[in-house]
């Protein structure tokens, strides 16, 4: 049942929107703290987060239906998420539009801000399910703190000067330390039958160690450095290595995972006796 | 509402079971449902996963439709009418006899398919002058002997009334999968404080449940069962009352029995002499006690006798004709159809053991067989020798198969014929466990261009021009008359629901007369004497090639090809319904033998000795006893090991069954 | 709320299969995946262990995964405790699939939506029993319903047995009779002891 092993179009949405909602939340950011006001980035966060939705569409298999998705809000974290997203894309979309048409509003970049961040921590919420090893706990928050570190390396490394804002390196610093914990959690599963039915298991430190590297430690080395690209370069790249990771790590209770774990038991009951 | 129509009928393979069937269709003849016959009082409300999947088989692709012709390539086949298919077969059966007369010709049929009509085949050879069949029977006709010598007929108790048992005692059966009915009941008696003891040589579903499980020696049971005998008359167990009226020979089989103490049953089984007293105190202690003999238990050349040791332990318990008790084996009672009308028998009517078609394929003379006529059958892969058995067929002149799917035999032929399937035409079936009359109702009318073997044969007759009235015009009038001379009920009545046909029911032998020379139970035998050239009381002798035997130093392994419940033999095993459910295909080794052969777990094995060899994946368990390995019989999907590769051409002592589980091989990886 | 779900007496599962056959032939299943699966624990047979058969198929639970997930609100509980999902109402987003701990809903590729036993609730509601218990040959899947249901059962069937947990909290309606028969009580025992340690 590890039927969502690498499945393209959640990588490919996740990526896009988590990317998306990040830069505009980091953009907000900036701008509320430092004055730096960036029309281009939020609408850069406006495109990705649509083009994400639309390749969501992509995973459904009645995809014309998609709009009852937000049915369950309220009792379904997929439903809060559905409807985060659209608020998210309407925020992000009315601030942009301001920002470039020139009637800037400080408070509506805020507000889109602010539901960027919070559909960030729905993301989260989706994937905290009891029953996948892999998915709960820590890894719940990577969204957010993976999602405004990228948008933080963005904002900073386009803002020019060579100067480093302090809440760039923040937002690194907190994804550090909630993808560490992940990074810790899900390294200390044991391999046993269940685990080593996903045949990504054994790649679990290259992937995970990879997305740490290309999301936290090579920007946080480039930032001050141009070209930009690079540094957005790699911090993309981490974000698509977080998320395929995500999915392809996924260990997914099931039944025949208990029974292969009562038959190890077995085996070693049978094995200690034969000493 | 779409209009559904249900239609009881029954389950014709080769089966304990022989379920009653309720098949639903709807308007479309699809099948919608099929469920068990709750009036069938032995196989109540349920069939099992193989009946259900009837429900896929029927129009499951791959399924063949018309009759094919061998191409010219020879590489495969090519579809073609009846009328071209019968008038070539006609033309090369005709040349077959008149080059070499008709015995030339081989009808082989085999157990694929039950049903009185079965038998009109004949109305076809002996007016074509005769041919080669077969006598015989690949399963259980040992046992089927040592039962009529030692108890004068085939009859057990209601399988109903197992649930009145206190103590099971299972001989080489393994009814969790080759008998779920009768498991159910025992589960049932189980549940109300009986003991349940299995002796087999491996683990199966029916050892997992049960209380105790011995696992002496395959082919050492003559051994044990004489040795349980010998404890039980030590310990003043036996029923005198009953022997003294009711028994024959007791005397000599008790000097017989005296031959066989503790220490050497156990050496002989390689079971622990205190477990086999304790279960001789038991089994003999417990009242009553219900004995099943599985058929398993003799095939090989020491059948007879051994079965007929097994089942006299029931009649010196005094366990025969109480409820609860008995000696199971086979239950013959329904067996009570009058014989077809045939033509008389012709003078060239030759017949070779079933268990010996390869030998005489490729050695027989006078004159040597030609041409192959096969149905309801898949002797290339299910006989003994399997492998050469293929080769012979292969340099025949025609063969002809009569299939529902290409199998290993129908691959080898000139001319494959579409087989019907159960539900599409009418027959009466009998059943061996429950004593049942069955009407197997014409469900459906036959799919594509299929034609069942009764019309094949008419169609035949008629292009021979020979007589064809004995073919019915309508089959229920054709059935009625085949009914038992007086009886009650008619087709109409069978129709309704499933008959037992003696009326008795309950219990084999309650008014202890036994259809034996004497009336009396046979501890000796006369007959056995005359008739097969056994002991007169039955005996221990090592197999030929067994635990004893001095081939071990070549071939140490017995080796044993069971039967599974996710077939019957090699039907159902194509379908991916089962396949999806059914036990894994390997080859079960114990961890000692495969440790000395430094075989691993999941490694593919060869298993070999002089007559072939095998390969396939080694499952090591502790679950088969060490010195015997096993694969299940059946496979013939393309790529799955055929076990007849290894198995011989012997003959059991009594009554000409097979000897598959009389076999020694060497096991290594590869 | 009642509470509606099967009965397995492991000691009387053989392993066959003929739930999910009859599973496939009532619900029209041919060439998809079944509803129902029929798991082995140790057919290998090691000595330290009892050998049994899980047949597991959508257990109705009390607070399913399924529906508490799902966005478009396409999986209703019944009143008599039968989770049933409504096709209409399904998006093909396959969350059920990742939130169900027993592997229960299925995905339709053709169809793009998910399904998943019913409790045969068609046949439930016409007085029949489920496909599945109806076929069982040794009556070892039973079919529980009614006002106190399992509840019923909870005092002499085990909610756990070794092989089968909840990890969910989901509450599955299934409830197993422990193997009997002197040989595999006794190993049953003590592996539940064992893996307790």
């Amino acid at each position: 049942m590890t039927a969502h092993t690498g499945h393209r179009p959640l990588v490919a949405f996740t990526s896009l929107a988590i990317a998306g909602a990040g830069l505009v939340a980091a953009s907000a950011c900036f701008e509320l703290l430092y004055g730096l006001v960036s029309g281009r980035m939020v609408a850069a966060g406006a495109a990705l987060l649509a083009a994400g939705l639309l390749v969501s569409l992509g995973h459904l298999g009645r995809k014309r239906r998609a709009g009852l998705a937000v049915r369950g809000a309220g009792r379904s974290a997929l439903s809060n998420e559905a409807l985060a997203a659209g608020l998210a894309l309407a925020a992000a979309a009315l601030a942009a539009g301001l920002e470039l048409g020139g009637a800037h509003s400080r408070v509506v970049t805020a507000i889109a801000g602010a539901v960027n961040a919070a559909f960030l921590v729905s993301i989260g919420l989706v994937y905290d399910i009891r029953g996948q090893r892999t998915w709960r706990g820590f890894s719940a928050a990577t969204p957010l703190t993976g999602g405004l570190a990228f948008g933080a390396v963005a904002v900073q490394t386009t803002a020019g000067t060579g100067d480093v804002y302090f809440i760039a390196l923040v937002f690194i610093a907190a994804d550090v330390l909630v993808f560490s914990r992940r990074w810790r959690d899900v390294a200390g599963i044991a391999f046993t039958a269940a685990t080593l039915a996903n045949p990504w298991s054994i790649h679990r430190s290259p992937l995970l160690g990879a997305r740490f590297f290309l999301l936290d430690v090579i920007p946080y080395l480039l930032l001050a450095v141009s070209p930009a690209t690079l540094a957005i370069g790699s911090a993309a790249a981490g974000l698509i290595v977080d998320r395929f990771g995500f999915y392809a790590l996924a260990i997914q209770h099931t039944t025949e995972h208990d029974i292969a774990g009562v038959e190890a038991q077995i085996a070693a009951i049978d094995g200690a006796r034969e000493q | 509402m779409p209009a559904l129509r249900t239609i009881r009928t029954v389950c014709p393979r080769n089966c304990y079971c022989t379920c009653g069937m309720l098949v639903t269709l709807d308007e479309g003849n699809r099948i919608v449902a099929i469920e068990g016959d709750p009036d069938n009082p032995a196989t109540g409300g349920h069939v099992c996963l193989k009946g259900l999947s009837y429900a896929r088989r029927q129009t499951y692709p791959g399924r063949l439709l018309t009759p094919l012709r061998r191409n010219a390539s020879g590489s495969g086949f090519e579809p073609i009418g009846w009328d071209d298919a019968l008038r070539e077969i006609t033309e090369r059966l005709t040349r077959v006899r008149s080059e070499h007369g008709p015995e030339a010709v081989l009808y082989y049929e085999g157990s694929g398919s039950h049903g009185a009509l079965g038998g009109l085949s004949m109305a076809f050879w002996r007016q074509f002058g005769g041919c080669t069949t077969t006598f015989g029977d690949l399963c259980w006709p040992a046992g089927l002997e040592a039962t009529r010598l030692t108890y004068g007929g085939n009859f057990h108790n209601d399988p109903a009334l197992t649930v009145q048992s206190r103590l099971i005692l299972l001989w080489g059966h393994n009814p969790a999968e080759t008998n779920v009915h009768q498991w159910r009941l025992i589960l049932d008696a189980q549940a109300l404080g009986a003991r349940v003891i299995v002796i087999d040589p491996r683990q199966t579903d029916s050892t997992d449940a049960a209380d105790l499980h011995l696992r002496p020696r395959p082919g050492t049971d003559a051994a044990l069962a004489l040795g349980l005998a010998r404890e039980i008359v030590a310990a003043g167990l036996e029923d005198s009352a009953f022997l003294d009226a009711h028994a024959d020979g007791v005397e000599e089989y008790r000097q017989r029995v005296a031959e066989f103490p503790l220490e050497r049953v156990a050496s002989i089984t390689g079971l622990d002499a205190q477990e086999v007293r304790a279960l001789a105190q038991e089994y003999a202690g417990t009242k009553p006690a219900l004995l099943i003999a599985g058929f398993g238990l003799q095939r090989h050349s020491r059948a007879g006798q051994t079965m007929r040791a097994v089942a006299l332990l029931p009649a010196l318990t005094g366990n025969v004709g109480v409820a609860g008790g008995g000696w199971q084996y086979a239950n013959l009672a329904s067996h009570c159809l009058r014989p077809l009308t045939l033509p008389p028998e012709p003078a060239a009517s030759r017949a070779i053991p079933v268990s010996q078609v390869a030998r005489h394929l490729e050695t027989l003379d006078g004159p040597p067989i030609r041409a192959a006529w096969i149905e309801r059958g898949n002797p290339a892969a299910q006989n003994p020798a399997s492998h050469r058995l293929r080769d012979a067929l292969a340099r025949l002149n025609l063969v002809v198969v009569v299939d529902q799917f290409m199998t290993p035999t129908a691959s080898l032929a000139h001319f494959v014929l579409p087989a019907k399937t159960l539900f599409e035409e009418e027959d009466l079936v009998t059943a061996y466990w429950h004593p049942y009359l069955q009407w197997r109702a014409k469900v459906l009318p036959p799919a594509g261009d299929v034609r069942p073997e009764s019309d094949i044969w008419r169609a035949l007759c008629e292009r021979f021009g020979y007589d064809t009235s004995y073919f019915p015009d309508d089959r229920e009038s054709f059935l009625q008359a085949l009914l038992p001379e007086g009886c009650a009920f008619t087709i109409d009545d069978l129709k309704a629901r499933p008959i037992d046909p003696s009326g008795s029911g309950g219990v084999a032998f309650a008014d202890r007369r036994f259809p034996t020379a004497s009336g009396k139970v046979a501890f000796a035998s006369d007959e056995a004497a005359a008739l097969w050239g056994v002991d007169r009381v039955p005996d221990y002798a090592p197999l030929r090639e067994g635990a004893e035997s001095p081939a071990r130093g070549r071939f140490p392994l017995q080796f044993l090809s069971c039967k599974t419940r996710d077939r019957i033999h090699s039907q159902f095993g194509n379908l991916d319904w089962v396949r999806a459910v059914e036990r894994p295909h390997v080859l079960e080794i114990h961890p000692d033998d495969a440790r000395a052969r430094g075989i691993t777990d999941g490694e593919r094995a060869a298993v070999w000795n002089e007559r072939g060899r095998i390969e396939l994946a080694a499952r090591v368990t502790p679950g088969i006893r060490p010195g015997v390995v096993h694969v299940l019989e059946g496979w013939c999907h393309e790529g799955d090991p055929d076990v007849n590769a290894l198995t011989a051409e012997g003959i059991t002592d009594m009554n000409h069954g097979a000897t598959f589980y009389e076999c020694l091989v060497e096991v290594a990886r590869v | 709320m009642s509470r509606a779900g099967f009965l397995l007496d492991l000691h009387r599962c053989v392993g066959c299969g003929a739930c999910v056959l009859a599973c496939r032939i009532e619900n029209g299943r041919v060439d998809a995946a079944a509803w129902r699966r029929v798991l082995p624990l140790n057919l290998r047979r090691h000595p330290a262990g009892p050998t049994y058969f899980l047949s597991v198929a959508c257990h109705h639970c009390e607070d399913p995964a399924c529906l508490n997930g799902c966005p478009s609100g396409a999986y209703e509980k019944r009143p008599d405790g039968i989770v049933v999902h409504r096709e209409d109402l399904c998006l093909g987003c396959r969350y059920c699939e990742m939130t169900c701990p027993f592997g229960a809903p299925q995905y339709d590729e053709a169809k793009g939506v998910m399904s998943k036993c019913h409790l045969c609730a068609h046949r439930v509601d016409a007085g029949r029993l489920p496909a599945c218990v109806a076929a069982c040959p040794t009556e070892a899947l039973r079919y529980v319903a009614g006002a106190r249901g399992l509840e019923t059962h909870s005092s002499d069937a085990a909610d756990r047995v070794p092989g089968f947990a909840d990890p969910a909290g989901c509450r599955p309606g299934l409830r197993f009779v422990t193997p009997r028969g002197a040989r595999r009580a006794e190993l049953f025992r003590s592996l539940e002891e064992a893996l307790k340690r």
